[in-house]
């Protein structure tokens, strides 16, 4: 039996319309765009939250197949990344139910791609900084990380971050303030310790 | 206790610019100073913002082009995998029906000759014998079960290309 792949390429009333455009299920050149502009983000959030790089790696393969599997249709380019990073975070929390997760092993950049952070930041600070972090977002439960990083790496909306990690907005700002704090405190414990 | 300062919006807005040092200026650098909440804030998101550049940088993601060739070939992967299921689903359902009618014919059919031969005596008996050869009716049972029992085989065949065309 010939397999049919659920791609359906529709054409557009409204050519160059770019809301229905986006309403549309992936074709091969939309989906490569959206990949290109939202998968190394997405690899950032996962191996933040599992604190795995090469879980991160299988896991943003699989998120993305099942995104294009779902062939869900999105009102527009915020819906679509919104959905991305949802199933991201279900995958995630999946694979640290299961026990996958190695622990924190957060790669600590090179002298290159310190450099290419900034000018004007030291790099040896900036390493010791990242080690901090890492070592800060272990001790935070996977919820807490998931807000922290949506919201301040990321630069998420409330109801960005609502819709991705599946609670009210009304509650994002209270538990975001309360993850906050916490992995401030663990950032100054981690400093202050020699 | 959720206590937000008013500040915090533009404080983010200036950290993630990642220069909040230069546009915060004197001000800015007191308030944060004396607010507890603004401190944690720049404090946090400062590291997140310069680990979330690194990250960016150091993401060993695939190309696109990759990504995509993988998702069709495991697409294909399953939905082969789904229409064989079904197959064989309807192939083994459709034999235990056959089979359990065939038992069901068999056993009617024992009942029948059973009857049969009844009947046979009693019209031997009572009736005239061009009459009595009426028991041609049992020489219908065996290809009546054998048409019934070519339907069923037939029938996983049948279903087969009705789902294939969907």
């Amino acid at each position: 039996m010939a397999a049919t792949v659920a791609m359906h390429e529709t054409t557009l009333t409204a050519a160059g319309d770019t809301a229905a455009a986006a309403a549309l299920p992936m074709d091969e050149e939309t989906f490569r765009a959206f990949y290109d502009r939202t998968a190394r983000g997405l690899w950032s959030y996962l191996s933040r939250i599992t604190g795995d790089r090469q879980l991160a790696d299988d896991l943003v393969q699989e998120t993305y197949y099942r995104f294009f599997r779902a062939g869900a249709v999105h009102a527009d380019e915020n819906h679509r990344r919104n959905s991305l990073f949802q199933i991201a975070t279900n995958l995630g929390r999946d694979a640290m139910r299961r026990g996958r997760r190695r622990g924190t092993d957060v790669a600590l950049p090179d002298e290159e791609s310190a450099a290419a952070l900034t000018v004007t930041t030291d790099i040896a600070a900036t390493i010791a900084g990242r080690a901090d972090l890492a070592k800060a977002m272990a001790r935070l439960t996977p919820s807490q990380r998931e807000l922290v990083w949506l919201a301040y790496a990321q630069g998420a909306s409330h109801q960005d971050i609502a819709d991705i990690v599946g609670v009210k907005v009304g509650s994002v700002k209270s538990l975001l303030f309360r993850a906050r704090r916490k992995l401030a405190g663990f950032l100054g414990g981690e400093r202050s310790t020699p | 206790m959720t206590t937000v300062c008013e500040r915090e919006e533009l404080l983010l807005e200036v950290v993630r610019a990642g220069r909040w040092t230069q546009i915060g200026g004197e001000e800015l650098s007191s308030h944060i100073a004396a607010c507890t909440s603004c401190a944690e804030l720049v404090a946090v998101a400062s590291a997140l913002a310069v680990d979330h550049q690194a990250a960016l940088h150091d993401a060993p993601v695939p190309p696109s082009g990759l990504v995509w060739w993988r998702m069709q070939k495991r697409a294909r992967e399953e939905a082969l995998r789904a229409a064989n299921r079904t197959v064989t689903t309807i192939q083994a359902v459709s034999i235990a029906a056959g089979v359990a009618i065939a038992l069901l014919i068999l056993g009617t059919f024992a009942d029948m000759q059973s009857l049969l031969h009844g009947a046979k005596e009693f019209m031997t008996i009572h009736l005239p014998a061009h009459v009595a050869s009426g028991s041609a009716m049992s020489q219908w049972s065996v290809p009546l079960a054998l048409a019934v029992l070519t339907c069923f085989a037939l029938a996983p065949v049948a279903l087969y290309f009705a789902f294939a065309r969907d």
